[in-house]
């Protein structure tokens, strides 16, 4: 991971970054530079399917009672790189443990009330994806395990009470068996590191950030550039995430990555301010372009653009101040002159990562990102899922069906896993459809392959036939899903069977049970919790605007670093639910947009206030006022008045900075609130 | 490593004792080493950590026993 990894930096992203490396970025599967060939698919298959049968072995050889387990770990953690496999590794034993735990807790307490159990149980489930749903990935993963693994390991134990220890037990070897087997073959065999491919990312999304700014100032049509911008951030988040379980020079870069990440999201306010700037000014202000051909020429570069060339706008803007006046015009300027220092910093930061010497990125390490909480929609996922576990369990309990643990297992699995989507039953029912398909492969091999074989070279043999391809399809985001469910129902319907003995009952009581469990939980969750995309974004929009209000109102001052933070993955979270959505899309991403422009404002607004003479900050305070019950939902006609007359307050101390700063603040207040109307009354014609 | 340990009533395979001692030995010279800097001269930091583990868990394994405060 040192100098040699990064000269392997994909070159094609540097090639003419602005226009290539966009345009592959649209192109390329969830706009990622990196070629997913078949040869990396292929390693990471082979190293899935050697840690498997490794844990496999290890467990047959241990005498372990559920050797199955240990092989569907090994398919639920791997991951093909570093970071994601390390970071699900970890919490995937953490969450193991504690739910076992629980299980072991919880069983003796209620041992003759079955029905008190179950209540507890799915209770103790509920609870942990309420949690794990304030939490953010990856560590969220532990939460969620810790409440399904309680429910795997208690609900088959209802017959016989005695035994819970010692299926925890086995629960908690077999799943740290694949773990640690996955964790040892996937970091000595070929590792992909996650840094590399991080560095390429941000030199795409730099590019992509360049090119939309590049179409903003040039006055050309910018929303599909906006839209990629958006787009591209998505996955490059998740990566970033996963990089803080790297290697630990990466680890020790995180803080940098995320600053760095802030600051490219910060071009998404100042280009978008910008933009409606100069359309306001109008392509006839000619003074306006030297500075902005300059600038255009300094995006171009894209990432490998110099940051010294700021000071070629910088002298541009200083004359060009002189050439003009009136507010639009010095707005304009200083909105160029944000995104310049913006776009520099962004430069600066990407040059120190890369020379990793991190000076002024390191020194601002943080803690955690702060992620959006929606406690009411947690609430309600873990609702569905409570009532889920509930049906299934009550109505096996009442007719007194063998394979309802199963089934409740299920329930509690795939609710789970599938609860903080928007449509979880969809999710559901995909999932029951490849574990039955799994469990349709298990039957075959007990049929027609197992009596043929006589021992585990043969067995490793038989299942690679099957498992191999299979591990092609789990490197990819679109299959990875529905392949693990095939693992899953393969495994778990061999496990069934612990000697070698067919039994067609069992399995179609397995089969069935698995069923069962899957729909029960989509039905309920398609009742309960799916919401429409559209819905989904309108609500992430909604609660955007709540903290606006919260800051206009003064209740909640927050760093603009963390602001911009919290705004932006907002809006990372509305794009893809937008294109699913279709319709009004669009606009609402505009309107997100403008709300995180208007948030930054805010801030400004804020922090200059206490500069300004005593009519001009009760003028602003009015403003203030005003805006607070506007983000909060009610209706504000007096907004543009009162930011007219707060503008000519302010206007006489112009000369001071804090005046001139405060003015643009809420020129631009005034801006995203007309651009915001505007939207909703096209919305609503 | 043949033998048990009593740990607070529970009988625990020596074995396990080597294990935790190597690994919380592991575990510090990782950090002197990483400290000196001495990973930038290795090739792959994964392998060669696994590497150290197992050399120190043989090493503590083998004075097992031997040793007379082990």
């Amino acid at each position: 991971m040192s100098s040699a990894s990064q000269r392997e930096v994909p070159s094609r992203a540097s090639a003419s970054p602005a226009a290539t490396s966009a345009d592959g970025a649209a192109r390329g599967q969830g706009g990622s530079p990196i070629q997913r060939s078949l040869a990396n698919d292929v390693v990471f298959s082979a190293k899935t399917f050697a840690a498997a049968m490794l844990a496999l072995y290890l467990a047959f050889s241990l005498d372990l009672p559920r050797p199955y387990w240990a092989l569907i770990t090994a398919y639920i953690v791997a991951r093909p790189l570093s970071g994601m496999m390390r970071a699900k590794a970890v919490y995937r034993l953490l969450g193991t443990l504690v739910g076992a735990a629980a299980a072991v807790a919880l069983t003796p307490a209620f041992i003759d009330a079955p029905e008190f159990l179950t209540l507890a149980l799915a209770l103790w489930v509920a609870v942990c994806l309420f949690l794990s749903l304030q939490q953010p990935a990856p560590r969220n993963y532990a939460f969620r395990l810790s409440g399904y693994t309680a429910a795997l390991v208690g609900f088959p134990c209802f017959d016989a009470p005695g035994a819970v220890f010692e299926t925890a037990l086995a629960r908690v070897e077999e799943i740290s068996l694949g773990v640690v087997c996955v964790a040892l073959v996937s970091e000595l065999v070929l590792p992909r590191y996650t840094g590399r491919y991080l560095m390429a990312r941000f030199d795409i999304w730099l590019g992509v950030g360049a090119r939309w700014a590049c179409d903003a100032v040039l006055g050309r049509e910018s929303a599909a550039s906006q839209r990629r911008f958006v787009a591209e951030a998505a996955g490059l988040a998740e990566l970033r995430v996963q990089a803080a379980y790297d290697t630990p020079e990466l680890r020790a870069a995180v803080a940098a990555t995320r600053t760095l990440h802030t600051r490219i999201a910060m071009l998404a306010p100042a280009v978008f301010g910008l933009a409606d700037r100069l359309r306001a000014l109008g392509p006839g202000e000619a003074k306006l372009s030297p500075v902005l051909a300059t600038l255009a020429k300094w995006l171009s570069a894209g990432p490998r653009g110099a940051p010294e060339d700021a000071m070629a706008i910088h002298e541009a803007i200083v004359s060009a101040r002189r050439a003009g006046q009136g507010l639009d015009y010095a707005g304009a300027l200083a909105g160029i002159d944000g995104l310049a220092r913006l776009w520099r910093e962004c430069l600066i930061l990407r040059r120190e990562m890369r020379g990793r010497t991190g000076g002024a990125a390191r020194r601002r390490a943080k803690s955690d990102p702060p992620i959006d909480r929606d406690p009411a929609m947690a609430a309600l996922s873990a609702a569905a899922l409570f009532a889920a576990i509930l049906l299934c369990a009550g109505v096996s309990m009442a007719i007194g069906w063998q394979g309802g643990a199963t089934a409740t297992m299920m329930a509690a699995t795939g609710g789970a896993v599938f609860a903080a989507r928007d449509d979880p039953a969809q999710m559901a029912m995909r999932f029951s459809l490849w574990t039955t398909v799994g469990a349709l492969f298990a039957g075959l091999w007990l049929v027609a392959v197992m009596p043929m074989i006589d021992g585990f070279p043969l067995l490793a043999a038989s299942f690679g036939l099957l498992l191999l391809p299979i591990g092609l399809l789990t490197a990819k985001r679109a299959t990875g899903a529905s392949a693990v469910a095939f693992v899953y129902g393969f495994g778990g319907l061999m496990a069934l069977q612990e000697t070698y003995v067919v039994d067609f009952a069992a399995w179609a009581n397995g089969v069935l049970s698995v069923t069962v469990g899957s729909w029960t939980v989509a039905l309920v969750m398609a009742l309960i919790r799916t919401v429409s995309p559209g819905w989904a974004a309108r609500r992430l929009v909604a609660a955007g605007r709540a903290d606006l209000a919260a800051i206009a109102g003064a209740r909640w001052v927050p760093q603009a670093d963390d602001l911009a933070e919290r705004m932006f993955d907002r809006i990372v979270a509305v794009g893809p639910r937008l294109a699913v959505a279709g319709g009004r899309a669009g606009a609402l991403l505009d309107e997100a947009f403008a709300d995180f422009a208007a948030g930054l404002d805010l801030l400004r607004l804020r922090a200059e206030r206490a500069r300004l003479a005593p009519s001009a900050r009760r003028a602003a305070d009015l403003v203030l006022k005003t805006l607070a019950r506007r983000f909060a939902g009610a209706p504000a006609p007096a907004l543009p008045r009162r930011v007219d007359r707060a503008l000519r307050r302010i206007a006489p101390e112009m000369r001071g900075d804090g005046a001139f700063d405060a003015a643009v603040a809420l020129d631009g207040l005034g801006r995203m609130a007309r651009f915001s109307a505007q939207l909703q009354q096209e919305a609503r014609a | 490593m043949t033998g048990e340990i009593d740990v607070c009533g529970v009988f625990v395979p020596g074995f396990l004792i080597a294990l935790a001692v190597a690994l919380a030995l592991t575990a510090l010279i990782r950090r002197a080493l990483a400290a000196c800097g001495a990973y930038r001269l290795v090739w792959r930091a994964s392998l060669f950590d696994f590497a150290l583990a197992v050399v120190i868990l043989g090493g503590v394994a083998a004075a097992q026993g031997r040793l007379p405060w082990m």
